[in-house]
């Protein structure tokens, strides 16, 4: 009667697993670090937002105001937080991002150079390269409006912790406005159709501060935050079309940074198939110690158990495994790949560690933790390698 | 109460990720201390799989896998790493096989219900009472050893003798 496959560890945990025992202090343990991590994102977010020094000038200030005046404050803040007046709170800053340049790089992709401001609540700007993935049809232009949009829900998440009081993922978008009716409004994205039921609870924001539900029309692309099905939060008003907040767009950019510990070089922040450690016979281990290191680069030969990789300033690394880790993968887990093999060529990444005064461009057996291919894996399976 | 409705609430802000916890933490902390051999560090690492599905419970498509194979595999990967970062040796294809043994298994509650009864049936007594301890109660094999006052190798024999014993009768 039993599965053949389920082994009897298998068959224990499952029957205990709807048995209501169990350890109570774990769940209980559990659940308090998933509350204290939540409160100190919130605390940090806020840190972020304010300047202390600031906010405590601003209230000793206020202790040395008459109390008529006080009052007057009060009743003022009171006509700000009702009715149209939220016009004048800002509730994030604006994220915007323009393009400051487009390169075709060393591995045949166009990169962007984008200056970033106000994203993730940082008021400083920042620049930075995404790297467009092939037969995504962006161009540089959109990329910098998919990493603007990126900002954005970053923006709208931490203000759902902060100023709701609710999980991030409570943040629901994108959607465009089809109707708007006074008790409800009907959005859809694709052939998902929504209703959601306004109240006068219900804040409306636009360009990250309150605003009124008269500045809200139809084809309007917004993002809403839901409390259950019952309750609309708000109804925020996105600053670019919907598209450039799918996840088909925002997975089409990958930003590229420095390598960690090879800061000359720079790695992008994309996925892929290990190709080591993937056995026991004869691989390099992972007991590597020292500083811990990352390099990608392109293929640019392959002899026996030594390869080399060209990284993105142009350095060689040679990288020494102890047996032909390439040409293992190829011959024995390609086929669990679609047939992909590595190749001359391809991009690499490494992991490893390395000790104080060793030559930095040369990486024996016994320093690699891991070798990657970069590749992304798409919906349908296909590998696309980067 | 259907594990997606869970879910689903979670995610639209509902306090009720406990449930959830309280349906696979067993299973799970069993699992990661098959993967590392230390209960406690078994236990830190069943919990940051916990928090970081949370975490990204708004990705989690449950058209794709079900909650448990997802949160097993964010274990195992927490697992991998704590084993790299404490300079064991670590080989991807090693790591399959063995977390296979205690990965989820989905049985019919027929087949629950059979398993449960092979438990109560086994003899002698104690071994009996070991697997509920550690499969069903969350017990550590030290703890069992506490509470039935004998040493910790004597549990460790007894589960496994138990676990031959259904492998007998439940084959």
């Amino acid at each position: 009667m039993r599965r053949p496959k389920a082994t009897i560890e298998q068959c224990l945990i499952d029957a205990g697993d709807h048995l209501p025992h169990g350890n109570s202090a774990f769940v209980e343990t559990t659940m308090q670090a998933i509350r204290k991590k939540q409160v100190s994102e919130t605390f940090a977010s806020v840190l972020r937002r304010t300047n202390a020094t600031k906010k405590e000038r601003f209230i000793m200030k206020l202790k040395h105001l008459p109390k008529a005046a006080i009052m007057g404050l009060a009743v003022a803040g009171v006509l700000v937080v009702s009715g149209s007046a939220f016009a004048a709170y800002q509730l994030w800053l604006s994220p915007s991002a323009s393009l400051e340049g487009a390169k075709q790089n060393q591995y045949g992709r166009t990169e962007a150079l984008v200056k970033l401001q106000h994203c993730a609540q940082l008021s400083i700007s920042r620049d930075i390269s995404a790297e467009i993935k092939p037969h995504s049809g962006l161009s540089p232009e959109d990329a910098a409006k998919v990493l603007q949009a990126y900002c954005e829900i970053n923006a709208m998440q931490n203000w759902a912790i902060t100023g709701l009081q609710v999980h991030p993922s409570a943040v629901m978008f994108p959607y465009t406005i089809d109707q708007m009716s006074g008790a409800a409004l009907k959005v859809s994205a694709g052939n998902d159709a929504r209703n959601l039921p306004l109240s006068r609870s219900t804040r409306y924001i636009v360009g990250g501060g309150y605003a009124d539900r008269g500045q809200f029309h139809p084809g309007d692309s917004i993002a809403y935050v839901a409390n259950g099905a019952s309750a609309t939060l708000a109804v925020i008003k996105l600053s670019l079309p919907a598209t450039y907040y799918t996840n088909e767009k925002q997975n089409a950019i990958a930003t590229r940074e420095a390598c960690p510990g090879n800061p000359q070089d720079s790695c992008l922040a994309a996925g892929g198939i290990t190709i080591f450690p993937r056995n026991t016979e004869g691989m390099a281990n992972t007991q590597a110690s020292g500083k811990h290191l990352q390099i990608q680069g392109k293929l640019v030969g392959h002899t026996g158990a030594t390869f080399t990789l060209k990284s993105s300033s142009g350095a060689s690394y040679t990288i020494a495994a102890s047996s032909d880790a390439i040409q293992e993968f190829n011959t024995r887990y390609a086929q669990n790949y679609s047939g992909t093999t590595v190749e001359l060529g391809d991009t690499l990444n490494v992991m490893y560690a390395q000790p104080s005064g060793a030559d930095p461009h040369k990486v024996t057996a016994d320093q690699i933790n891991s070798i990657d291919l970069l590749a992304e894996v798409s919906k349908t399976g296909l590998i696309n390698k980067y | 109460m259907d594990e997606t409705e869970i879910i689903k609430a979670v995610i639209e802000g509902a306090d009720r990720y406990a449930e959830l916890i309280e349906r696979y933490h067993v299973g799970l902390i069993i699992h990661c201390e098959h993967l590392v051999g230390d209960r406690d560090e078994a236990e830190d690492i069943a919990q940051e799989a916990f928090i970081k599905a949370y975490e990204q419970l708004a990705r989690f498509n449950p058209a794709q896998a079900r909650f448990s194979t997802w949160l097993y595999k964010i274990a195992t990967n927490a697992a991998i790493d704590y084993l790299r970062k404490h300079m064991r040796r670590v080989y991807a294809e090693d790591i399959e096989t063995i977390a296979a043994v205690t990965m989820p298994a989905y049985l019919e509650e027929e087949e629950r219900q059979e398993v449960r009864a092979a438990v109560r049936h086994l003899s002698p007594p104690e071994y009996r009472h070991v697997i509920e301890a550690y499969y069903w109660h969350g017990k550590s094999y030290q703890q069992i050893a506490e509470e039935i006052h004998v040493p910790l190798n004597t549990v460790r024999t007894w589960l496994r003798r138990a676990k031959l014993q259904l492998k007998e009768k439940l084959s």
